[in-house]
């Protein structure tokens, strides 16, 4: 270990240096996939801790609680230990570098010593190029140019986790390196699917290939990998327990066509001459960087070197099978990255046809080349080993020396690492804090609603804006800015209103125009506020095409315009970035409410739209499809609702005799059930609950009734939590028993 | 003797075609031109046109004319487009042409000339180029104008030339700095590379094993598919990997030799990479790849029936070595 440390101290003093150029202090670093969430813990623990998210409004089942579970309490872990936002975004920046580093470095360290025998010296510093390779290349850099979040993870605890599986199958396996097996396992989970998926086949493929070599150990393997397994599975158990028990968690998520679409995107750059050099990110053209890469002829060779050094050292028969799997590894990998290029170009299209779930991968470059960046490193190292023997024959001191020109080439041809050149200019940011404090205007208001964003995010994805201190390029902020629930406008334009269209949310005004007629449907939504962003941009580059165009200002002016006419409507707060609207009552309906009216409509949505366009309904009314229509219908005096939490609601209903219809205003899902017996659960007004309750199948006699309305998969969730940390806590408890006892027994 | 001669006669081979392309592409021998930077440039959307302009200094005098190539999508065709040039930015208008924009005359380089500016050496120049919306397409248009290349171009009086040695020699000091800048040149002098090839070939037919021959011809066929034929299609990579790898397993060849034929086109894409020979270097990156492959699938093949290679790469270095 002592050998080790100069070199992992290395790596972390440059993981450091990374961090402090690349984001300095001044700046925030967000948008992207994570958004500004993690700047608002208050708004984020009610996203981590609770399976539905009804921030996403009007609701949906909430994959990122479970899946991202771990990373989000480290990040709550540093906000209790008193870090700002800014401080722990630069944490988790340099955790990023730090653990890809170190971990490259222990993963190719074992390897050299297990299958090359070389001398400890030699390979340290071989050990030491290679995690210099993955710690620095082109996917390295993409990654950090965006923020870090989940998606990191698979990149970052990969090497932990072959050396974990590694040392526990052909080292030595005690109780703490099987728990730090699972945990690195169940860290790897809590990333994404698609990677988690090939992670697993790349563990197996090690274990299978080396099944002899593992085979001769006295590591007990079968009995390991079941342990590890069933460790794994407990430890996981908040994932399991949950994802199983639902049907399809993530959703429509784009039909063949779209998948095929998104592939072209994906492979504008994947072609063999650029994943050789590990590069091929959609938006490779945009980075600054780029034009030295794509000109520099010096630049442009020095990329090559890596698969240059891979097959110079496939010439040598030496070391042989760990050279092969390795190579195995990256073939299939580049193979894969390479997206739509040729050879084999219509292969993607083919098995996106046969088989929709490799869908997952369409990001063919993001999807595979972190392993042909892992097994570069392997490659660097051995070549590093084999180079050395080479160079001895000749007794060159000079030569003996070439070797360390290796780590400086790396350097000089990461240069953007050292310049600061890493983040996407528009990410690094400062939130206004008009959007700080914007919680606070509704705070006083203790009902239950939602907010209404406008002008809607284009094609519903996020919001482009432009701010004082920067841009912001993410998805849709203001839940996390109202700590509310929040209805992006496209919703309406996804539902089909009015027949526009999804470039309507880019260009025109076509839909702002109609924003006072379509208040009327507002109360099917429980739509009681409205927030108007001032901010959006006009145009904007996004790094795969043209800059592209959009009428944000002008749809935004509009609209001001619009709702000033309407007198239902009251302004309760205007600054420079957004406008937040109050509606009048005519509008509301309470987030849990009985249907006074019920309306049998085979298409529910389109009957809304096309019926309440001028007037609000009348009274409380619920659309429903003909099949679900109960006949004999009472409207009970009075209904009171208590809040408990996103995924639990305590319901009391006064004077209910007959059946009557309860519509509960979040998305449908078969998992919200009642705590009392009902007719039937469908789905009411296009998109809510809906339940027929019979009061004689839950009382006898009692006009009164009293029931929750729970999420059930929250019950699973947290199971599934109590299960694993009452493992983790047994696992640590008889680790430092063990550890208490043997010096005893000494 | 006859090798030697043959050597020195494909060097000055390469010479003559290398001067033939140099006269190809310099034709105008008293001009020069060099790519200006147009990171710089501000577009401006009006009711009326899409404008786009921006400032670069000269480098020489006699600055006669500009090459631009605009990204121009289709809503840009049959309008007008205004070019102006002052001195400095705010200065006077020095030279201002209208142009219409059709399909055909702005692929790839839109050539503007003007009266040469005899001392334009290190002055500062604005450019504006604005199209306006005449048509009904371009009054709706999505995309803003871009400029994706900008070169400023110089013309040099021929009878001044004559006349004054210093000019002559600035004008020279230009040429031979814009040839070793200009990639469809340098492109070009890889026929310098010719003898070293034909020592290599030789040297190869010479330690040439005979189940070596039609790998070779295939692989020769494969080169001429990179560098000659400028499209890509899969069925090629099917038919001629499948040849391929046939000839090798049937002939059982080391499977050694096909990391050496990818470490060549891993080569030819660095070289084609430099030159932004993309076609050319997506095929060597593809067949770089497919001889890895191949030689990883006959490692696994040879080692696993344990079948003795009849072409070894120590059999033809002791045939080298016998030679």
């Amino acid at each position: 270990m002592v050998k080790k440390l100069p070199y992992i101290l290395t790596l972390i003093v440059l993981a450091g240096i990374v961090t402090v150029v690349n984001l300095g202090f001044k700046y925030n670093f967000l948008g992207e996939d994570s958004g500004v969430i993690y700047d608002f813990p208050q708004t984020l623990s009610k996203v981590t801790y609770y399976m539905w998210d009804h921030f996403a409004a009007p609701g949906k089942i909430n994959v990122t609680s479970t899946f991202n579970f771990l990373w989000l309490n480290f990040i709550f872990l540093l906000y209790k230990i008193g870090l700002n936002a800014l401080e722990i975004k630069r944490i988790l920046y340099f955790v990023f570098y730090a653990s890809s580093g170190v971990g490259a470095y222990m993963l190719v360290h074992l390897l050299l010593t297990i299958y090359t025998k070389a001398k400890e010296n030699l390979i340290g510093l071989a050990a030491f190029i290679g995690s210099l390779i993955y710690m620095f290349n082109h996917f390295s850099m993409e990654l950090g140019s965006i923020p870090i979040n989940p998606y990191h993870i698979s990149y970052m605890v990969l090497p932990w986790l072959m050396y974990f599986l590694i040392t526990n199958l052909q080292v030595k396996n005690t109780l703490q390196s099987l728990l730090l097996f699972a945990l690195s396992a169940t860290l790897i989970i809590s990333s994404n699917p698609s990677n988690t998926l090939s992670i697993c086949l790349f563990a197996l493929f090690y274990c299978l290939f080396f099944y002899r070599e593992i085979k001769k150990t006295n590591t007990r393997p079968v009995l390991f990998i079941f342990l590890a397994l069933g460790l794994i599975l407990l430890l996981s158990s908040y994932i399991g327990l949950t994802m199983f028990t639902v049907e399809n968690p993530y959703g429509f998520s784009g039909s063949t066509s779209d998948v095929i679409a998104s592939l072209d995107i994906h492979s504008k750059f994947t072609s063999f001459y650029n994943v050789f050099r590990l590069a091929g990110a959609a938006d490779w053209a945009s980075y600054s960087y780029n034009n030295v890469f794509e000109n520099n002829p010096i630049f442009k060779s020095l990329g090559y070197v890596m698969i240059l050094l891979v097959t110079l050292t496939m010439l040598s028969k030496k070391y042989l099978k760990i050279k092969l799997f390795f190579l195995l590894v990256i073939l299939v990998s580049l193979f894969f990255a390479k997206g739509a290029h040729v050879p084999l170009a219509n292969l993607y299209t083919i098995l996106f046809k046969k088989f929709y779930f490799f869908g997952i991968y369409r990001a063919s470059y993001a999807k595979f080349i972190y392993f042909v960046a892992l097994s570069f490193s392997f490659f660097a190292g051995i070549f590093v080993i084999l180079a050395k023997d080479f160079i001895s024959k000749y007794k060159n001191r000079f030569l003996n020396y070439a070797i360390f020109l290796i780590p400086v080439a790396i350097l000089i041809y990461n240069y953007p690492f050292f310049f600061g050149h890493l983040p996407h200019k528009d990410y690094l940011t400062v939130i206004p804090k008009e959007y700080q404090q914007a919680s606070n205007i509704l705070k006083s208001d203790a009902t239950q609603f939602k907010v209404l964003s406008l002008p809607m995010a284009p094609r519903g994805s996020g919001l482009l804006l432009q701010w004082e201190g920067g841009k912001y390029i993410g998805p849709h902020p203001d839940a996390s800015f109202l700590d509310q629930p929040v209805l992006d406008a496209y919703w309406y334009i996804y539902k089909g209103y009015s027949g526009l269209l999804p470039e309507d949310s880019w260009y025109g005004t076509k839909f702002e125009r109609k924003i006072n007629k379509l208040l009327n449907t507002s109360g099917f939504l429980n739509i009681k506020y409205i927030i108007l962003h001032k901010d959006f941009l006009d145009k904007y580059h996004f790094g795969t095409s043209q800059i592209v165009k959009m009428d944000g200002r002008i749809k935004s002016k509009f609209l001001e315009k619009e709702l000033a006419k309407n007198y239902q409507v009251k302004k309760i707060a205007d600054n420079k970035y957004f406008n937040i609207y109050q509606l009048g009552d005519k509008y509301l309906y309470p987030k849990i409410y009985i249907a006074e009216t019920i309306i049998a409509s085979s298409d529910p949505i389109k009957y809304i739209f096309t019926n309440y366009i001028d007037n609000a309904p009348d009274g409380k009314v619920a659309v429903v499809n003909p099949t679900d229509v109960i006949q004999t219908i009472d409207v009970p005096k009075k209904l009171t609702f208590k809040y408990i939490d996103p995924t639990r609601y305590k319901v009391i209903i006064h004077d209910a005799t007959k059946p009557f219809l309860l519509v509960f205003s979040e998305t449908f899902h078969e998992k919200w059930l009642l705590s009392v017996p009902s007719v039937k659960h469908f789905e009411a007004n296009g998109y809510a609950n809906g339940w027929i309750i019979d009061p004689k199948m839950i009382t006898n006699g009692s006009k009164t009734l009293e029931f929750e309305l729970i999420f059930k998969s929250q019950e699973y969730f947290q199971k599934g939590l109590t299960i694993a940390l009452s493992t983790l806590i047994l696992t640590l408890t008889i680790i430092l028993l063990k550890s208490v006892a043997r010096p005893i027994k000494k | 003797m006859i090798n030697k001669l043959i050597i020195i006669s494909l060097f000055f081979l390469g010479a003559f075609l290398t001067l033939i392309n140099i006269y190809t592409h310099e034709k105008h021998l008293t001009t020069f031109v060099y790519q200006v930077n147009t990171e710089n440039t501000h577009f401006k959307e009006t009711v009326k046109s899409n404008q786009i302009s921006g400032t670069f200094v000269a480098q020489a005098n006699y600055l006669g004319g500009v090459n631009v190539n605009f990204n121009l999508e289709e809503s840009f065709f049959n309008n007008t487009l205004v070019f102006t040039l002052k001195e400095g930015r705010d200065g006077n208008i020095y030279y201002t042409s209208k142009h219409q924009i059709t399909s055909v005359n702005f692929v790839p380089y839109f050539p503007i000339g003007f009266p040469p500016i005899k001392d334009s050496k290190n002055k500062k120049y604005s450019y504006t180029f604005e199209v306006y919306k005449d048509s009904l397409i371009m009054s709706k248009n999505d995309t803003d104008l871009q400029i994706t290349s900008l070169a400023a171009k110089h013309q040099f009086p021929k009878a001044l030339l004559l006349s004054d040695n210093n000019l002559t020699f600035e004008l020279i000091y230009y040429k031979v700095k814009y040839i070793f800048l200009n990639n469809n040149i340098i492109v070009l002098s890889y026929a310098f590379l010719l003898p070293i090839i034909y020592v290599l070939v030789r040297k190869y037919l010479q330690i040439l094993d005979r189940n070596l021959v039609l790998p070779t011809i295939v692989l020769f066929v494969i080169l001429i598919d990179i560098f000659l034929i400028n499209s890509i299609h899969d069925l090629t990579f099917y038919i001629l990997f499948l040849i391929w790898f046939g000839l090798f397993l049937y002939n059982k060849i080391d499977y050694r030799i096909n990391y050496l034929t990818s470490l060549i086109c891993l080569i030819i894409l660095i070289i084609t990479r430099i030159f932004n020979l993309t076609i050319a270097a997506e095929k060597a990156g593809a067949w770089a790849y497919l001889f890895m492959f191949t030689g990883t699938i006959l490692l696994i093949i040879q080692y696993r029936f344990k079948i003795k290679p009849s072409v070894t790469m120590e059999k033809m270095r002791s045939k080298n070595q016998d030679k």
